[in-house]
């Protein structure tokens, strides 16, 4: 009895133990993305950039590649969408930067800017994401 | 005579007991201490990134979306005391050409000085204004650590020089 006593309290101890080096081993780093302030300066950026330099009235008056241009600029773990709205809703131009067609289970900024131009209000939307990790 | 025999018996198993006991205490306590030391050091370094990017953010911030203290530094004949913050931007992300070259030529006197001004320090910091493919570098400014440690926090912002969009790299590093 007196063994049987010895060895539960052995096994009582060491699952507390076991328990005591699971709950430590499992702190690792707090899952936050620490890009996630550099993402919004880089998508506020791209806006500023685009619009200061008159690429998206180039857009809306048909020629979108310059918007592509710069998305394509941005740096390579940064993913981007584009769109302008018309006063509708409707998606008049949307670019999305190559290789970014992966979004699922990635956490998304959105950001959205007024514009008039000529007359019309428009809204530019952007998404912006960190591209997948392979694998 | 049989019971005294049966009573030193009984006193040799206890001492076994408890010197196992003792190591096996030690045992845990190793393990512990080795567990811990290494979560410790995991978290100081996460602290000591998440405290660069802080500076790199407020570095990069002060350099595209201000003008400076006093505005028109770059009229200065050095950047010195009387410089109190830099800024290379006449609008949000519109460089300023004049505050980009007289911050190139003061590279060699004033380097320390611009890098306590943008709040760091702490750390080496290079700045390079190149087109939008990286290929022509029409501004270099600072130290960069050409890769070579693991501690080095790079990261690209867009900017507006002469009406073209222009890539801004910058380049943060720990000594």
């Amino acid at each position: 009895m007196k063994g049987f006593a010895i060895t539960l309290d052995a096994v009582v101890a060491l699952a507390f133990f076991l328990f005591a080096v699971m709950i430590i081993g499992t702190q690792t780093y707090p899952p936050v993305n620490p890009g996630a302030i550099y993402l919004k300066q880089l998508t506020l950026d791209t806006l500023t950039v685009l619009e200061k330099t008159g690429r998206i009235s180039q857009a809306l008056d048909g020629n979108a590649t310059s918007i592509q241009q710069v998305l394509e600029a941005t740096p390579k773990l940064a993913c981007m969408n584009l769109s302008i709205i018309d006063n509708q809703g409707n998606a008049l131009i949307s670019s999305v930067k190559s290789d970014c067609n992966v979004t699922a289970r990635l956490d998304i900024q959105v950001t959205e800017r007024p514009l008039l131009y000529q007359g019309g209000m428009y809204v530019i939307k952007t998404q912006s994401w960190f591209r997948a990790e392979p694998g | 005579m049989r019971s005294i025999s049966n009573s030193s018996h009984k006193g040799q198993v206890w001492t076994i007991d408890f010197t196992t006991g003792l190591l096996v205490l030690f045992i845990i306590l190793i393990i512990y201490m080795v567990i811990w030391n290494g979560i410790a050091a995991r978290w100081n370094s996460y602290g000591a990134r998440t405290q660069m990017e802080s500076s790199a953010d407020f570095a990069s911030e002060s350099l595209l979306a201000t003008a400076g203290e006093p505005k028109s530094w770059e009229m200065l004949p050095h950047i010195d005391g009387n410089v109190t913050a830099i800024g290379l931007v006449n609008g949000r992300n519109e460089l300023n050409q004049l505050k980009i070259e007289k911050l190139v030529s003061e590279n060699a006197t004033a380097y320390s000085t611009i890098k306590a001004r943008l709040g760091m320090q702490r750390y080496e910091f290079g700045l390079e204004v190149t087109d939008l493919g990286a290929n022509i570098v029409y501004y270099r400014f600072g130290r960069f650590s050409s890769g070579s440690l693991n501690n080095t926090l790079e990261f690209d912002r867009f900017a507006i020089l002469n009406n073209t969009p222009v890539i801004v790299h910058m380049e943060v590093w720990g000594r």
